[in-house]
């Protein structure tokens, strides 16, 4: 019932969310556009909303089956394994975040015709500082190795090279760097 | 009242435009659009607490702050690129104000891209 409660709450705000944004839209030709992203961007968070409800939810009616009435001499017990299956969970949802993250940035870093990346990965700050969990320490971006550096050989493997063309490795770096508020710094283009 | 001040400005710059164009029509641009970077500038301080609304809001409702930042980037764009055609339709360039409403909306797309692989990520573990 609190799953069902924290939806609808969430699904509210949401919707406020999106009168606000709406208003700030411009009136040209443009807000077609605007108004496309904007409902793509209700569009995920809803089906956030929905999934993590949905998984919650069958969390709960599994335990119902599994755990049955509480046992003194268990509790301990459950307790660990409770914290054990949570830092699993914790790992495998920050392991599939870094994995749709690499993704994203891999198709914005395709719309750059001069250097073809082959792999992302990036970096998460893995500590437990309040709003520090998940937030995007570095980004490497992997060059592929035909084509990327003109056909020449690639001179160097996995170590942050001189690229024989600065500005397109540059414009590549501001691009992934701006789009998710990274210094210039913080990402790093390597040959494979 | 400040929308008094901005609306005062806004005539003045208006009719001096009007008067302008007919003997300088090249100041008469200018002088329009240091009137719309002035009126904007002017408004520049309020944006922030709209913003920060929009944070919280986002936070409240487990909205990804990447994705609310992409939208305020397309919002800018789209209100740049409408003054900057604006300015040029004025100037009686219909053809580049429509090459910059092109570029905006390439722009827009390419910011675009990341919520749109976020939507076909979770529609690809729903279905699989």
């Amino acid at each position: 019932m609190e799953t069902l409660q924290n939806l609808v709450r969430e699904l509210v705000i949401l919707i406020i969310l999106a009168v606000f944004l709406e208003l700030l839209l411009p009136h040209g030709d443009l807000r077609r556009y605007v108004r496309m992203v904007l409902g793509l961007l209700i569009i995920v968070a809803v089906l956030q909303a929905g999934v993590s409800f949905w998984n919650r939810d069958l969390a709960v009616d599994l335990s119902w089956v599994s755990l049955g009435p509480p046992d003194q001499a268990a509790t301990a017990e459950i307790i660990r394994e409770g914290e054990r299956l949570w830092q699993m969970g914790q790992a495998r949802a920050m392991n599939e975040y870094e994995e749709g993250l690499a993704r994203q940035i891999k198709a914005l870093a395709g719309l750059n015709p001069d250097l073809r990346v082959s792999e992302v990965r990036v970096r998460l700050e893995g500590g437990a500082e309040a709003g520090n969990l998940g937030r995007l320490e570095e980004v490497i971006l992997v060059l592929d190795e035909d084509g990327a550096w003109g056909g020449e050989e690639v001179p160097v493997t996995g170590q942050p090279i001189a690229a024989p063309d600065p500005q397109a490795v540059d414009r590549l770096r501001g691009l992934v760097a701006d789009f998710y508020g990274l210094s210039p710094e913080q990402v790093t283009i390597v040959g494979r | 009242m400040e929308i008094t001040q901005i609306v005062g400005f806004g005539l003045v710059a208006a009719v001096l435009v009007i008067i302008l164009r007919q003997y300088k029509p090249e100041i008469a641009l200018l002088v329009s659009v240091a009137a719309g970077i002035a009126l904007f500038l002017a408004i520049l301080g309020k944006i922030g607490a709209v913003i920060e609304v929009l944070h919280d809001l986002s936070r409240r409702a487990n909205v990804n702050m990447v994705y609310l930042g992409a939208i305020l980037k397309i919002v800018g764009i789209a209100y740049i690129a409408d003054f900057g055609a604006q300015v040029c339709r004025d100037a009686g360039e219909g053809a580049l104000a429509s090459k910059i409403e092109l570029a905006a909306k390439i722009l827009i797309l390419v910011l675009a891209i990341p919520i749109v692989m976020a939507v076909l990520d979770i529609l690809m573990k729903i279905l699989g």
